[in-house]
């Protein structure tokens, strides 16, 4: 027995392993220098203020030139640079350029599978949320109601948009002067936005979106429609 | 220490990590390690998925709705998100860190540095929690938070001792059918917030599991559990802590920096 063992033992051959697997395994115990790490959080840092940047400079191209950037801009900008970082974490902080390829086998195909969902989710975003015609007049921008208004037990049913309903029923409280007053506070909270461009199609919004039957709204709440344009954007 | 195991025929004054014996399963502990981590990646995969759901919507709604969209980002504070972006990079620097330190036995520091990740997650929650999701849910401030000065025209509470300062009509930007803010501009603000609140809640509810991971990580560290040959928890722990910040890269200019 020890005779039939010698040569094949010579030959590095392992009863115990006798592919060779033991011989390959990659590395796992790669130890990142310190160097490389802080590294890798610096250009995370300086992505993240260049993409905070852009956002901001596109916002300040868009009121000095008065101009309006395609909204793609601002997505494609934003997630080339998340793509990035995130490729930068995976690569370094979770250690993928160094472990073994498997582990970045299963993460793309995870990513596959993200990529399937949203390209079968998105074959239908055209014909999404339309409206049957029959159904036109009980639906309305903003859903139907027929939900609490509030947690007590005998809170009201709300009887039409959500939105509508809670700004009737602050008009009602406050009074108009005093709403207009919040809502002016409310809405200079934070930097002006230029959301409200012109109702009709736009380079970022070539169709109506779909599911808002068009004046259904105003309808709805003129008297909401009057105080949002008053708001003094 | 009750599952000291005594294969390793070294006695109690060696550190744990050092008498760590490899499954009996395994050739030898890299393989072990090896397969520890691919079951990790698996796990991380499903991850991803849950919250691939969560972007999914967000591509399709945002699609739809795309004022309302933009609307609602408008009553996020992009500083905050700025801060909290920081933060979590911070943190993952932190903890890759630490686990090099295990690998080169610097026990000491790679305590601190799990120390330092975890309160790094309380400072992202304290955050979103003091000055996101309570001002916008409720309409109660800090009384620390730099937006209130510009609402108190509207103050109509206190609590604990102004603590808490109640501003009338600011709360209510709460998500799907509990929303009820009165002076929003698109009829789909509702929709709006509950993207926001799934996408950050999920996300901060992966904070809070994340910290536990490492809060574990640290008392295990101070037994001497982890070291040069052994650590393979504080390298998964690792990875999930990764991945927490990895959805916050995504999650943060898709919510804070839309316009």
């Amino acid at each position: 027995m020890s005779n039939a063992h010698a040569p094949s033992a010579s030959h590095g051959f392992d009863e115990l392993d006798p592919h060779g697997a033991g011989k390959h395994t990659t590395h796992s115990h790669h130890i990142v220098s310190g160097v490389t790490l802080l590294g890798i959080l610096g250009i995370l840092l300086m992505f993240t203020a260049l993409t905070v940047g852009l956002a901001q400079g596109e916002k300040w191209v868009m009121s000095y030139f008065s101009i309006e950037l395609p909204r793609w801009v601002n997505v494609a900008v934003a997630m080339s640079i998340a793509t990035v970082k995130a490729t930068l974490v995976l690569m370094y902080f979770m250690l993928l350029r160094y472990s073994n390829p498997i582990n970045t086998i299963v993460f793309l195909v995870c990513l596959l599978a993200f990529a399937l969902f949203l390209f079968f989710t998105g074959l239908d975003l055209g014909n999404r949320g339309n409206i049957d015609p029959v159904k036109a007049t009980a639906i309305q921008a903003g859903g139907v109601g027929g939900i609490k208004a509030g947690w007590s037990k005998d809170a009201p049913i709300i009887d039409k948009a959500t939105v509508v309903y809670w700004r009737e029923r602050k008009l009602n409280e406050v009074g108009p002067e005093k709403f207009a007053k919040m809502k002016a506070a409310f809405g200079h909270s934070h930097a002006a936005h230029a959301s409200h461009g012109p109702a009709g199609p736009t380079g970022n919004a070539a169709h109506v979106p779909a599911g808002l039957t068009p004046g259904l709204f105003d309808a709805a709440a003129p008297a909401a429609h009057d105080a949002h344009g008053g708001s003094g954007h | 220490m009750s599952t000291l195991d005594t294969r390793s025929g070294l006695g109690n004054d060696v550190p744990l990590w050092k008498r760590y014996v490899a499954g009996h399963h395994w050739r030898n502990a890299e393989e072990e390690f090896d397969a520890c981590t691919l079951g990790f990646w698996l796990f991380l995969a499903t991850e991803v998925l849950l919250f691939a759901g969560l972007f999914c919507a967000y591509a399709i709604l945002r699609f739809k709705y795309p004022d309302a969209f933009v609307n609602g980002s408008s009553y996020l504070d992009w500083r905050w998100g700025c801060v909290n972006t920081g933060v979590l990079l911070i943190s993952s620097y932190t903890m890759a860190a630490s686990i090099r330190m295990f690998q080169l036995d610097r026990q000491s520091t790679g305590k601190l540095l799990l120390a330092i990740t975890f309160i790094c997650g309380i400072g992202f929650l304290f955050v979103k929690g003091t000055f996101e999701y309570l001002p916008k849910l409720s309409g109660w401030f800090f009384f620390l938070d730099p937006a209130l000065p510009h609402y108190l025209d509207f103050k109509n509470g206190e609590a604990l001792g102004g603590l808490f300062v109640h501003i009338d009509g600011y709360g209510g930007k709460a998500p799907g059918q509990f929303f009820s803010y009165a002076f929003s501009s698109d009829p789909w603000e509702p929709l709006w917030w509950s993207v926001y609140y799934c996408a950050t809640g999920i996300h901060a509810l992966h904070v809070v599991i994340g910290m536990s991971l490492i809060a574990w990580c640290w008392v295990r560290a101070r037994m001497g559990a982890y070291g040069p040959t052994h650590y393979t928890m504080v390298e998964n722990t690792g990875l999930y802590w990764h991945l927490v910040d990895l959805i916050w890269i995504f999650l943060f200019p898709l919510l804070y920096l839309i316009h």
